[in-house]
């Protein structure tokens, strides 16, 4: 479903992001990322919903190729991958309902579809309570389940997760991490970058390791 | 459709500072263009009404018979560029210097013979009043015998020409660099506009908005902001123009064909703007 294929990027002429990156992963999977910052997870991420192209190498998602994908079709690519950040990434002039709803509408869902598709993951995502309330009124923790709601509300195959816990406490980090294990158990991949050692521990997954660029260890 | 304008009408009304400055800054160049354009046209007007006036005289030798003028005539009006000859005789030469004198009529009252010539007025294709023509006509209507004198006012006319050239040439450069900085200053704005949202653009991109549905809001947001600002500087331009001529009869506008034309430069350049600038933030990022 998601290939590298001998994955190389350039920032500058002598500056390598990633070098030499092979791996897969396969529907249904749950990744860690994990890195000290500036170890290349997220240029790694932005090359899944190819916002970054590789400088050698190849990279498969959803059985198109980074070298062959045209520009015109990368939207179309984005609408089946979900993406969150450490920095949540909210529209700050649109309530929890619109912030979700916004995920659908842009790509042009029908008013009944984005309204059914909202409220059953403001459902899911137990946000019901606060969908009138606006991101500078909510807690991180809040922040971040509307950001995955948005995410899922278009039904991704794969949720790429970009330090989702790095603006929350650890307490809340638990909650968030649960809350992507049962998406997980739901179908959806998942690959979340961190460098939240805690987080992964005992957690029985696949762990990618970074660092300085290279992949160390497909644990 | 109604998502893109709901799209745009929020975008407007969460931006209304940059709104309000877009507004203002497409008004105010649109303001300044529309009176550069009616300095123009009236300067232009002015010209060839000072054109129109040019003529040249020729006076005649005194006891020339009727055929003998009309010979005359004929014979200059052969010449390249003329296209009217109207003869001025003794007495209405003198009638009309009368008049002009005034109160001061007295003093060609007290001479005992009319001193002023018979003369042709002589006037020219307008393509033909250039100081050069002028010059070669006036040579050429100088050498018929019965003429005494000919005169087309030389050193008036070669000052004001020269003064003209030099006017069109200042108008025509600064009429430039007004519309290119109107355009720039347009999509500057827009552009600033387009740049204070970029984290919304970019979430639309992350979740997969293709760049025409990005596209399109801002380009209605700059064809609303640009509808705005002509309406307001196409009447601020009618009502300076209704004012100008009402005190100045002489004064023209063509007034709709001004607010018609500045009207639609300013959505225009308000969506040529705003699609310039989107386009650039969406080109610089995938």
């Amino acid at each position: 479903m998601i290939e590298f294929s001998h994955v190389y990027k350039y920032f500058k002429k002598d500056w390598a992001a990633l070098e030499d990156i092979s791996f897969k992963i396969q529907k249904g999977d749950f990744v860690f990322l994990t890195g000290v910052s500036g170890s290349g997870k997220s240029t790694l991420l932005k090359l899944i919903y190819m916002e970054e192209k590789p400088t050698k190498g190849e990279v498969f998602v959803d059985n198109l190729s980074s070298a062959t994908i045209r520009k015109n079709d990368i939207p179309f690519l984005r609408r089946k991958i979900g993406v969150i950040f450490q920095d949540f990434k909210l529209l700050e002039d649109r309530n929890v309902y619109e912030n979700i709803a916004f995920g659908l509408e842009v790509t042009g869902g029908s008013r009944r579809l984005v309204r059914e598709k909202t409220l059953e993951i403001l459902q899911k995502l137990r946000l019901g309570h606060r969908r009138n309330a606006f991101p500078y009124q909510l807690s991180g923790g809040e922040k971040q389940r509307v950001a995955i709601g948005r995410a899922l509300v278009r039904e991704p195959f794969i949720l790429l997760a970009d330090e989702p816990t790095g603006n929350i406490d650890p307490e809340t980090s638990k909650d968030i991490l649960k809350l992507m294990k049962d998406i997980n158990a739901e179908g959806t991949a998942v690959l979340m970058a961190t460098h939240d050692i805690d987080l992964v521990k005992g957690s029985g997954k696949r762990v990618l390791n970074l660092e300085h660029g290279k992949l160390m260890g497909d644990l | 459709m109604i998502i893109i304008i709901r799209e745009a009408i929020r975008g407007m009304i969460h931006n209304k500072m940059m709104v309000f400055v877009t507004i203002a800054v497409i008004s105010f160049s649109l303001i300044i263009l529309g009176g550069f354009s009616i300095f123009t046209i009236n300067g232009l007007r002015f010209i060839n009404l000072a054109e129109s006036k040019i003529k040249i005289e020729a006076f005649l030798a005194d006891g020339l018979s009727t055929a003998e003028v009309d010979s005359l005539s004929k014979r200059i009006g052969n010449i390249e560029g003329v296209i009217n000859i109207s003869y001025i005789s003794k007495d209405e030469a003198y009638k009309s210097f009368k008049d002009r004198l005034g109160k001061d009529k007295d003093m060609l009252e007290a001479l005992s013979v009319n001193p002023l010539p018979a003369s042709l007025e002589i006037d020219l294709d307008p393509a033909y009043k250039t100081l050069e023509n002028l010059d070669k006509i006036s040579l050429k209507v100088a050498l018929f015998s019965g003429i005494e004198d000919v005169s087309y006012g030389k050193r008036w006319i070669a000052k004001v020409d020269k003064i003209i050239k030099v006017l069109l040439l200042a108008d025509l450069i600064f009429g430039i660099i007004l519309l290119v900085s109107s355009i720039l200053l347009v999509t500057m704005t827009v552009r600033l506009n387009v740049e204070s949202r970029r984290d919304h653009i970019d979430i639309m991109r992350l979740v997969g908005a293709t760049d025409s549905f990005i596209r399109i809001p801002f380009i209605f947001e700059g064809l609303i902001a640009s509808f705005i600002s002509s309406v307001i500087s196409a009447s601020v331009i009618y009502g300076v123009l209704f004012l100008l001529t009402s005190r100045f009869k002489d004064m023209r506008g063509d007034m709709n064909v001004i607010a018609v034309s500045i009207f639609i430069l300013g959505i225009l350049i308000g969506i040529i703007g705003s699609k310039i600038a989107v386009d650039k933030y969406l080109k610089e990022r995938v």
